[in-house]
């Protein structure tokens, strides 16, 4: 970090001109600039193919942005090399839409996955964590409620109950910010309260940044303190949730679409 | 109209398109079976109909089992000139008509209640006052046990009735009720068994005849153990015991000994003494004159007395070379398997997509691998230099285990365990100590599994092979090391050169950059390319620097120079994808070339037999699982690979929790099924030199032993099809 002396670095994601063009052509962000705070969580909405999953994986580099910047605590995510990048990763956790477990893993192998950035390589090469660590798998699967199926594979897991190990993988990284990518687009209305609600409390109990892509509105006004919106690649709303009235609705959504939630 | 006027233009063209088609069909499959030789007149033809019922009746009839035989012997009188009437024959009966002729007359010979479809001799037996007989013909008896043959009388006239023999060939005993069958080996007219009894075993050598004979007595293996002389001493100058001095009798000595040897009108009898029940049935004794130092005779003391029916010498043979073929298939696929892993994860697109590198590191690695790997050869040659001919030397060996290991180990916990963040120079000191202390240990591992493997063989007895798998993989690992350590060698240099690579990357001014860039590929291409030169150099033996050294510099640079231009802006090579197609192009170039053509070659290098055989197929198994593999490794699914990815995981890190845990059935699967394929394999490589029963099966088939053959493809089919079975079912157990 090239700080001038004195200076602390500020607690803060930084997003500045993202662009990104795939290899086929497709504009997936157009020049998006937006900071996010320590310890808020941000709902990001839009259609599908908007551009959300794009700019959720632009933030721990899973996807190279085309332009742009991005700083985490002042430290340039897009310019940093391998070394410094697994750093970086390792204090950002990650939430799927479809779990992305390891089926034919037990379930606190795939908890204890979550650790692998602090992990050195070679000892990972056999199967090695330490002590500790498995503790705290097991304790991290006493909060999202699974310690009795650690042992289980994670395929005889319910959908519900694999994001929760999905969960527990991203507490076991110690994440300053989460992102989690429509983590109850797969799951019915129920699980999803119960699923929003572990989220939430990483938020707020850990003070833990969370950006969160949603689809319904009625979770992103009971959950989150911000929305992002995103249309077609580009910014359209930066705000409060209960700033999305009926015209914003139509920018976001295209003016046929419905209001249901 | 003008959609009608289409239509109209259109069908006649797509029937003289369909014309054509139909000729060039024609055409085109005239000229195939003419070339391919397909004729019905030699399908038709009787005198290969007859071969080929022959040889399927006797590939229908494999040679499990060998009965002795004995001659069925049948007679009927002929008169040569007519003079006479043949007397009635009692048995399988012989009739000839006419009965009775002159010389140069063709008679017919009609024979019936023989053993059906059994081959058969006929014999003359002129009427003479000696024992002769003249062959006339074969023939081969009908389901009804008759046969006809016609013959020529011979030029033996006579007033005596003269014979016409049929002799058949009976099998003796069946299996439920054996028969013993005795051949005097030794020619004495008597069973030997070859047993001592009552402290004592006689034989006696026929057709020799010397008042003072000496006898050599030779063991199993044919070697002299006793020469004893009647006579005065003597050297012997031929014979088993040529050179060997013999000594007059009584000074024996030996658990197994010549007790008394005396001449006898018609031979010689030999007495030997020795514990009782040894079996010396394979010892031979060789008679020599005493007097004039003269070899008479040679003969085995026990004769071969065997079962009929029993299992044939071929089944025996046949059941030996297939366990032999199906362990040739084993190696090759557990060692086409090691080497395939690896591979299979460079060979596979969504793993190597996104690996790239600086264009700067990628100069420099270009320079830094070489290096790294002569260097680490070096260093191997120069402990070996330093040891000086001790490394054969078990103390020193356990002094470089032990020394060796501790500093492995010490510094594998130092790298384990030790912080994170280590500076450049103890990274590299860590590198060369690894390399140092690794090449210590292993010379030490890999001399004294060869050591012990070694001494322990003998004491081991029938499992001596056990001991001999541990002296086999320290011989390979001790010529292996120099490769081992250099290969090993090359991550200090090429880590090195990637950190400089790193930081000169992020610190330079974009002109200077631009400068080493360029610099540092032109170079890295010159050296990888002269290298590759020298390798052409070596297969062609060009021996022309400019060729071979200069002008593949100069194109390495070129290249290396347009690599550089193309990721100028970046700053970064896709250098995965790169190694994807290259090593997808070596497995798809070795899969080609069929593991039967490959033999050829290593028949030349470590010559005919299993070793040829199971490095040809190991080399094409590990070429066709890695590609197999590396598919499997395309097609897992990608969430989980993301996810652990996200975690900060390193490459190798993901593949382990993301990759490996997709790929375990399906690698098990593909294991089995290829290992079922070489087994097939393995099969015919003995036609090329290959070792295995293929081997056995070619020779059966070009001395015309079909039914011998039969023995071989029958084992085959059974292998075959039980290893098709198992593996099938193995396979669906784990997917």
């Amino acid at each position: 970090m090239d700080l001038p002396p004195g200076v602390t670095p500020t607690k803060m994601l930084r997003v500045e001109n993202l662009t990104k063009v795939y290899d086929n052509g497709t504009v997936a962000l157009k020049d998006v600039s937006f900071e996010v705070p320590a310890g808020q969580f941000l709902a990001i909405i839009g259609l599908s193919g908007s551009g959300k999953s794009t700019l959720l994986r632009c933030i721990n580099r899973l996807i190279e942005p085309t332009e742009g910047k991005i700083y985490w605590n002042d430290e340039d995510v897009t310019a940093a090399g391998q070394e410094d990048l697994r750093r970086i990763r390792r204090r950002i956790g990650m939430v799927f839409q479809h779990f992305n477990l390891v089926n034919r893993s037990q379930v606190i192998t795939n908890v204890m996955a979550g650790r692998l950035g602090y992990t050195n390589p070679a000892l990972a090469m056999i199967n090695h964590f330490s002590a500790e660590d498995v503790a705290n798998a097991m304790r991290s699967l006493v909060r999202v409620g699974l310690d009795e199926k650690a042992f289980s594979r994670a395929d005889e897991l319910s959908g519900g109950q694999q994001q929760r190990v999905g969960i527990a993988r991203a507490l076991m990284q110690d994440p300053e910010i989460v992102l989690a990518d429509e983590p109850v687009a797969s799951l019915d209305p129920v699980l999803a309260h119960s699923i929003m609600q572990h989220l939430e409390s990483i938020n707020k109990d850990d003070g833990t940044t969370v950006l969160c892509s949603l689809h319904f509105l009625d979770l992103v006004h009971r959950y989150s303190d911000r929305a992002l919106a995103l249309f077609d690649g580009e910014l359209v709303f930066d705000g409060p949730p209960s700033g999305i009235d009926d015209a914003k609705f139509k920018d976001i959504y295209g003016h046929e679409a419905e209001r249901v939630g | 109209m003008a959609d009608r006027k289409r239509g109209t233009n259109k069908k006649p063209r797509r029937r003289l398109l369909l014309i054509a088609g139909i000729i060039g069909a024609i055409l085109i499959y005239g000229l195939a079976v003419e070339r391919t030789g397909v004729s019905l007149d030699e399908i038709t033809s009787e005198s290969r109909q007859t071969s080929l019922f022959r040889i399927i009746r006797s590939l229908a009839r494999p040679e499990l089992v060998t009965y002795d035989t004995a001659e069925v012997i049948t007679e009927v009188d002929l008169f040569i000139p007519c003079v006479g009437e043949p007397a009635p024959a009692t048995g399988p009966q012989l009739g000839v008509t006419p009965g009775c002729g002159e010389p140069g007359d063709v008679v017919t010979v009609v024979g019936s209640g023989f053993e059906p479809v059994t081959l058969g001799r006929l014999q003359f037996i002129p009427d003479s006052e000696f024992e002769v007989t003249l062959p006339l013909t074969s023939f081969e008896t009908d389901r009804d046990g008759r046969f006809e043959a016609e013959i020529t009388l011979p030029e033996r006239p006579s007033d005596n009735p003269q014979q016409l023999r049929a002799l058949v060939s009976e099998r003796l005993g069946t299996w439920a009720d054996r028969e013993e069958v005795w051949t005097d080996l030794n020619e004495n007219g008597v069973v030997d068994l070859g047993i001592i009894e009552n402290g004592q075993f006689t034989t006696s050598v026929q057709g020799v005849s010397t008042d003072t004979p000496a006898v050599a007595l030779l063991d199993a293996t044919r070697q002299v153990t006793e020469f004893l002389t009647t006579g005065e001493a003597f050297v012997a100058a031929e014979g088993p015991a040529n050179g060997l001095e013999a000594l007059p009798i009584g000074e024996g000595s030996g658990d197994i000994s010549i007790q008394s040897i005396e001449p006898s009108p018609d031979g010689v009898s030999v007495t030997i003494f020795g514990p009782d029940d040894t079996d010396i049935s394979a010892y031979r004794v060789a008679v020599y004159d005493g007097a004039s130092g003269e070899e008479l005779g040679t003969a085995v003391l026990g004769d071969l007395i065997e079962m009929s029916p029993r299992v044939s010498e071929t089944a025996w043979l046949t059941l030996e070379k297939i366990i032999d073929t199906v362990f040739l298939a084993l190696v090759a696929t557990t060692a086409g398997l090691i080497v395939a892993l690896p591979l299979s994860f460079i060979a596979a697109r969504n793993l190597m997509r996104d690996v790239s590198t600086t264009v700067i590191g990628l100069g420099f690695a270009l320079i830094a691998i070489p290096v790294g790997f002569w260097l680490g050869m070096q260093y191997v040659r120069f402990q070996r230099s330093v040891l000086d001919g001790t490394v054969d030397n078990v103390a020193i060996q356990l002094a470089l285990f032990v020394i060796g290991g501790l500093a492995v180990f010490l510094l594998i916990r130092q790298i384990l365990f030790g912080p994170e963040v280590v500076s450049t120079p103890v990274r590299a000191l860590r590198g060369i100590g690894m390399v140092v202390a690794g090449a210590a240990f292993l010379e030490g591992t890999f001399g004294l599994l060869t050591a012990f493997g070694e001494a322990l063989h003998d004491p081991f007895g029938p499992l001596g092979f056990v001991p001999g798998l541990f002296s086999t993989l320290g011989e390979l690992g001790t010529v292996a090391l120099p490769i081992i350590i250099g290969l090993g060698a090359i991550v200090i240099p090429v880590g090195l050169t990637n950190r400089a690579a790193h930081w000169l990357r992020s610190h330079l001014a974009e002109g200077p950059r631009a400068v080493v860039q360029f610099s540092s590929m032109a170079l890295g291409g010159a050296v990888a390319a002269a290298i590759l030169g020298g390798l052409i150099d070596w297969v062609y033996q060009i021996t022309d620097p400019v060729k071979t050294l200069w002008i593949p510099a100069a194109v390495g640079a070129v290249v290396g120079l347009v690599l550089a231009e193309v990721g100028r802006r970046s700053g970064e090579v896709k250098i995965g994808l790169s190694i994807y197609y290259v090593a997808r192009t070596i497995f798809n170039t070795l899969r080609s070339i069929e593991p039967l053509v490959m033999v050829i070659v290593f028949v030349v290098w470590v010559g005919f037999g299993e070793f040829a055989g199971s490095i040809a197929l190991a080399i094409h198994t590990a070429a066709a699982l890695a590609k197999l593999y590396s598919e499997q490794v395309e097609s897992i699914s990608s969430g989980p690979l993301e996810a652990v990815r996200a975690t900060g995981a390193t490459r190798m890190q993901q593949t382990i929790y993301a990759v490996v845990p997709q790929i375990v059935p399906p690698y098990i699967a593909f294991t089995m099924y290829r290992w079922d394929i070489n087994v097939r394999l393995s099969t015919i490589l003995g036609f090329a030199g290959g070792g295995g029963i293929g081997f056995l099966l070619q020779q059966n088939v070009q001395l015309g032993l079909y039914r011998a053959a039969s023995v071989q493809m029958l084992a085959i089919v059974i292998v075959v099809a039980s290893m098709d079975y198992t593996s099938s079912r193995l396979r669906e157990r784990f997917t």
